[in-house]
């Protein structure tokens, strides 16, 4: 049993609860990067919850089904199409052989998860099934899929429905706050500078992929400050280079770095930057005590 | 006696703690040693450990928990340690530092005042010692550089590196194996892949190799990279192919 790409979208890839315990060989932890979406979608169809989804960014999936299976969608809120009938993403959806799917367009949010029961047939790469892009391997063929592309399911079946609360759903805030704490080298910047860190607002650029985001604002003071030693990097990171912005390590983020680090965001605040638009801003709440 | 001196420990976000050595005799060694016997015998919820030249970072799957006496568990671990006699295997890595793979030598040239002849002398000289892997797969990190080629890593980050590059910041020299974004000074670029997907491990060298560079010309590098090409290495399959 399979699914049968008919157009891909922008940017849709294999990724599941992420690859562990290979930062030290330099792969990065990877993995769905809004984890709370892709669980949700999971636990929607009956999946465990780190089981391999497909993400999309910006724009969805258009498939037809080769064989019956039940799909859930979470994250990113898309108008979609059973048949070329509108079907309601807010519960699970029950695909028949040579159903025809599609993802129309994009409401709100950047990134959509689709499950299906059963979970994504492609090979496990250092016990995970995430697509790692930079390094070209890992999910299918280590590439984002395409049209004519064939995905493998692991034993599809069908489910009975499992509905979405609304207060799953995502709904975009008026303004992006997330939890962090003082980064590991946070004592390298003056008490002005980490005041201004803590309480000024960073614009998303374009710039933003599942390696990292650059960040514009005001700029932060970074004279005198010392070149530490590379060292481990976790997704969140808020890392200040030489010219004052910061770039946030997102989840195929590098393993080391040596830019310092002023804030790290708390990781399970992780999934509400997966949804964060370029143009938008966020704040970062600094638990000074911890 | 052992060797390895805990100066802090420290957060590294809710979930990972950033262990900070004193220098010592052998410090980067120990903290490979380290590391692998985190790797070996795992703490609860562990699930993955960073070590780097004078540091290492605990990552868990969970908030840390700050009210275990991390200073006692992780001392006890270190005083157990025996320092092993890794093998270490000597690498001729062949690089071009002709214009069109070295974006840029000739700005470092400038700004550490050596002629592009005299960089590449000095850059060849000496024998580097891998202190650790990491940024992406097959990154690696070279100590041994020339004094006068320290300098700071670049202002902004270029946004695409590619494979194969060869770069320094600070008093380290940095071979890119995959492109990617990167903050260092690219000096040249090397035909040799560091990384072979059919292997395990696929990384050609290890913490702790010894490498040293030997200039070719553009005309070697296109010889070699081709023969790569078309060769043995680098594949992208891994286990079955779905059709592409």
């Amino acid at each position: 049993m399979a699914i049968e790409i008919i157009q891909a979208g922008g940017l849709t890839t294999v990724q599941d609860g992420g690859r562990w315990h290979a930062a030290h060989l330099g792969f990065p932890v990877s993995g769905c990067m809004d984890q709370a979406a892709a669980q949700l979608a999971n636990h929607m169809v009956g999946n465990e919850p780190g089981c391999a989804v497909l993400e999309m960014s910006w724009s969805g999936l258009e498939f037809t089904a080769q064989q019956a299976c039940s799909m859930a969608l979470a994250g990113a809120e898309f108008i979609c199409q059973l048949d070329g009938q509108e079907v309601s993403t807010d519960s699970v959806i029950q695909l028949r052989a040579n159903s025809h799917f599609k993802m129309q367009r994009l409401l709100s949010g950047v990134r959509a998860y689709a499950a299906f029961a059963g979970g994504i047939d492609v090979p496990v790469l250092m016990g995970s099934k995430s697509t790692l892009l930079s390094a070209s391997v890992g999910g299918f063929n280590g590439r984002p899929l395409r049209a004519g592309d064939v995905v493998e399911l692991s034993q599809p079946h069908l489910v009975t429905n499992k509905g979405k609360p609304n207060w799953k759903k995502y709904h975009p805030p008026s303004f992006h706050v997330v939890r962090a704490m003082p980064g590991p080298e946070v004592h390298l910047f003056s008490q002005n500078t980490i005041k201004q860190a803590f309480s000024q607002s960073y614009e998303l650029t374009a710039a933003a992929d599942r390696q990292g985001f650059r960040l514009k604002s005001k700029p932060l003071d970074v004279t005198n400050i010392q070149v530490t030693a590379s060292s481990g990097l976790v997704p969140g990171s808020l890392q200040v280079t030489p010219d004052g912005q910061a770039i946030l390590a997102m989840r195929d983020a590098q393993t080391t770095g040596g830019y310092p680090r002023i804030l790290v965001v708390h990781q399970q605040q992780l999934s509400l930057l997966a949804q964060v638009r370029p143009g938008e801003k966020i704040h970062f709440f600094v638990e000074t005590r911890f | 006696m052992n060797a390895l001196l805990l100066k802090q420990i420290i957060p590294n976000g809710d979930c990972a703690l950033l262990l900070r050595f004193k220098a010592s005799a052998n410090r980067s060694r120990w903290i490979q040693t380290l590391a692998t016997d985190f790797i070996e015998k795992p703490l609860k919820d562990l699930i993955n450990v960073i070590p780097a030249s004078d540091n290492l970072v605990l990552v868990f799957k969970q908030t840390v928990n700050h009210y275990l006496d991390w200073q006692t568990v992780i001392q006890q671990r270190i005083d157990q340690l025996q320092l092993s006699d890794v093998e270490s295997t000597v690498h001729e890595i062949l690089v071009c530092y002709e214009a069109q793979y070295a974006p840029d030598l000739n700005q470092v040239c400038e700004q550490v005042g050596l002629s592009r002849e005299a960089l590449i002398a000095a850059h060849t000289q000496p024998l580097y010692d891998a202190v650790m892997l990491g940024f992406l797969p097959g990154f690696t990190y070279l100590k041994g550089n020339d004094k006068r080629l320290c300098l700071p890593r670049k202002n902004t980050p270029a946004v695409r590196v590619s494979a194969g590059s060869v770069a320094v910041a600070n008093d380290q020299t940095g071979l890119y194996a995959l492109s990617s974004p990167g903050g260092w000074h690219v000096i040249g670029r090397s035909p040799t892949p560091l990384l072979n997907w059919h292997k395990t491990p696929a990384n050609l060298i290890k913490p702790h190799d010894r490498v040293r560079f030997k200039s070719i010309d553009a005309a070697a590098f296109m010889r070699i990279a081709q023969s790569n090409n078309s060769g043995n290495c680098c594949g992208k399959s891994i286990g079955k192919n779905h059709g592409d």
